[in-house]
């Protein structure tokens, strides 16, 4: 699968979505790692070109990329954990860095949805163990 | 002098820390029904295990990623996922092994049973990886690990027909009853035993917990190159003591208390004493890693933040499936399953998936986009495809010998 | 791939099933498989009575590694004497076998007793017991060995 712009910009750049985007790492600006891009989204221009346009990231769209009776089963799961929030969905525009990992423009804490589990799990369980509370915080 | 340290630590952690419950197990086991008749398994897993952590410390030094980050990226979502849940769910196994491996040790000095010590010992790892830094744990269960030299001297005191015991190793005895499908079953238990797939995902994911650069990559290949080998030499006295003492009488090894039991005979109560510490080390460092491992093999594949260098309430997601695992080793371990079928299973089924927590290693290590000047060059080719293709070929007759031998009855 | 899993399964499940002996061969085979396992047991519990008496093992191991072997042993015992003896010739295999794995067990039970006890001298008196009833054992062995 090949893809044309990469971001906004008028850099046109081909790459292998599968090889350079598809299960990479994605952090933050400060280093936060967010997830693995599980699947993208693209737009199709009118003469069929192909463009990523986002990265999507959670066990909901990697589900339903999987697919079989495993990947269904992990959507339907993490669709209704997630209760109403969409998947998470990085515009390309916020992309910065693509070796090693996705570097992302923007914090963590602007994105939608983002690391939803691992605050519920950090909230809910290891702040409540002694210890478990950073001297950062 | 700082730097003579670490490396004298690293090598010795990793001598002990060869040993773990599968091989205690194993070693005995084998030594006692085919005499020293698998050492050259032994030999193999020692230059495969050699070949493939090097390769992995070489990944992750040069890439700044472990083991389990490149499978996903490397060969994609569906394969990536079976060899993290094949590799999971075999260090899983390996974990409420090693567990009970320590319980058991800790039953033998005390004749408490080994049941009421499987929960004490899952808190305390929860506490150690709750609270201690990695580097002072990893010390001090390695240094006590040498313990288990005790096997070593125990050969020599034993004073056997060495010229019987070499024998053995060329010329493997088939004891009646005994057949060759049974024999090759073993020595695929043994690899399993000896090449454990968590070993790989541990040595690569320290290595960059560690934040280690390519400046460090002689300190890894001293440990790997040093250590394992004695390790592999540990594991031979286990079988030769088990050799001399069980082998010629046709005594099965059923129980931890048998593997250790002429180290006994051979040089008295501190000679055993000293050796079931050593166990204790070996196993509880054992447990660590394999928690650690299967944490890490997750954590990775699904891309959230983890590690022990991180702050817990940074990474909650890796520390509650550690402390998930910990509950569950030691609910299995307390159903009263036999500790001995467990580590055979463990053992075999991470013969079964050892190949494919090889192959995305294989496949990092040799690309140069990604490696640079540290690309494999012709030897760690060589000897990772030879490897590659030993474990592919033990990993299909596993479940075919298993059937056909009713699991080495 | 499914009918691969169904096969795996279904051939693992035969395999586990310990069948009835349907011939004297069979109950022969198990007999000598019987005597031999218990053979291991007493053997083990020998060497260790022994240095245990001669102080080179501790108490608390001596006295585990003997309920190990106690409980391994009526394990074997039960398999055993559960099965029906499928003719005559299995009657008189049983007839011999079944004495033996009863003193058999009796001397492990002493043995625990002695190693949970700390009795030294006890282990090493005991421990001439399980000669006869190895020697008992091995003539099992080899008569019924095919």
């Amino acid at each position: 699968m090949k893809g044309d712009p990469v971001d906004g910009e008028a850099r046109e750049r081909q790459l292998d979505v599968a090889r350079d985007l598809l299960d990479r790492l994605v952090v933050d600006r400060a280093g936060i790692v967010i997830g693995r891009v599980d699947d993208v989204e693209l737009s199709q221009d009118d003469d069929g070109t192909l463009a990523v346009v986002a990265l999507l990231i959670g066990p909901q769209v990697w589900g339903r990329r999987v697919g079989h009776r495993l990947g269904r089963w992990v959507e339907g799961i993490a669709r209704q954990l997630r209760a109403g929030h969409d998947p998470v969905r990085v515009p390309v525009a916020d992309v910065e860095a693509l070796d090693p990992s996705i570097v992302l423009r923007n914090r963590v804490d602007d994105i939608d949805g983002a690391l939803l589990a691992e605050r519920w799990f950090r909230d809910n369980l290891i702040r409540r163990i002694p210890g478990g509370t950073s001297a950062s915080e | 002098m700082r730097k003579i340290l670490t490396v004298t630590f690293g090598i010795l952690t990793a001598i002990g820390g060869f040993i773990d419950i599968g091989d205690l197990v194993t070693d005995a086991l084998i030594g006692a029904r085919f005499g020293l008749g698998l050492v050259w398994v032994t030999i193999l897993a020692v230059i495969g295990i050699m070949t493939y952590a090097e390769m992995s410390a070489r990944v992750a030094t040069a890439t700044h990623l472990p083991a389990f980050d490149l499978v996903r990226s490397r060969v994609g979502a569906r394969l990536g996922l079976a060899a993290t849940t094949g590799s999971f769910f075999a260090t899983f196994l390996a974990l409420i092994a090693e567990l009970a491996g320590v319980a058991l040790a800790f039953e033998l000095l005390t004749s408490v049973s080994y049941l009421l010590f499987i929960p004490a010992v899952a808190a305390l790892m929860f506490v150690l990886v709750w609270r201690i830094p990695f580097e002072i744990m990893e010390r001090i269960y390695g240094v006590l690990g040498l313990a288990l030299l005790a096997f070593v001297v125990a050969v020599w005191h034993l004073g056997p027909d060495w010229g019987d015991l070499a024998r053995q190793v060329t010329h493997p005895p088939l004891p009646s009853g005994e057949g060759l499908p049974t024999y090759f079953f073993y020595a695929i238990v043994m690899l399993g035993a000896q090449m454990t797939p968590y070993e790989v995902i541990f040595f690569s994911s320290e290595a960059v917990e560690k934040k280690w650069t390519t400046a460090d990559l002689s300190t890894a290949r001293l440990n790997v190159f040093i250590g394992f080998p004695l390790g592999g030499l540990l594991a031979i006295a286990i079988q030769a003591v088990a050799a001399i003492v069980y082998f010629p009488l046709g005594i099965e090894v059923d129980h931890l208390s048998q593997t250790v039991m002429p180290v006994g005979l051979a040089l008295g109560r501190v000679g055993l004493a000293v050796v079931i510490l050593g166990v204790v080390a070996a196993t509880f460092g054992a447990t660590l890693e394999t928690v650690m491992s299967s944490g890490y093999a997750l954590g990775q594949y699904w891309g959230w933040t983890w590690g022990k260098t991180v702050e817990r309430d940074e990474a909650a997601r890796f520390n509650t499936l550690l402390l998930c695992l910990l509950v569950t080793a030691a609910a299995i371990g307390l159903t009263t399953i036999n500790p001995i079928t467990i580590t055979i299973y463990a053992v075999f089924f991470g013969a079964v998936v050892l190949p494919f927590t090889y192959i995305p290693i294989l496949i990092a290590a040799n690309d140069r986009a990604l490696m640079g000047e540290h690309v494999n060059g012709r030897l760690a080719n060589g000897l990772g495809s030879v490897f590659l293709f030993v474990t592919l070929l033990a990993s299909m007759a596993a479940l075919p010998l298993l059937l056909a031998t009713k699991a080495g009855l | 791939m499914k009918t691969w899993w169904a096969l795996v399964a279904a051939v693992l499940v035969v395999a586990s099933c310990a069948g009835p002996s349907r011939t004297d061969e069979d109950y022969a085979n198990k007999a000598a498989q019987t005597a031999q396992a218990m053979a291991s047991l007493l053997e083990t519990a020998s060497l260790a009575a022994d240095a245990s008496a001669g102080g080179d093992l501790f108490p608390t191991f001596t006295s585990v590694l003997m309920s190990e072997m106690e409980d391994d042993a009526s394990g074997v015992s039960t398999a055993f004497l559960t099965r029906q003896p499928p003719g005559e010739k299995a009657d008189r295999i049983r007839a011999d076998l079944a004495p033996l794995l009863e003193d058999a067990e009796a001397v492990l039970a002493d043995l625990r007793i002695a190693a949970f006890r700390n009795q030294p001298d006890e282990l090493a008196r005991i421990a001439h017991e399980i000669e006869p009833v190895l020697d008992g054992l091995q003539r099992i062995e080899e008569l019924t060995a095919t």
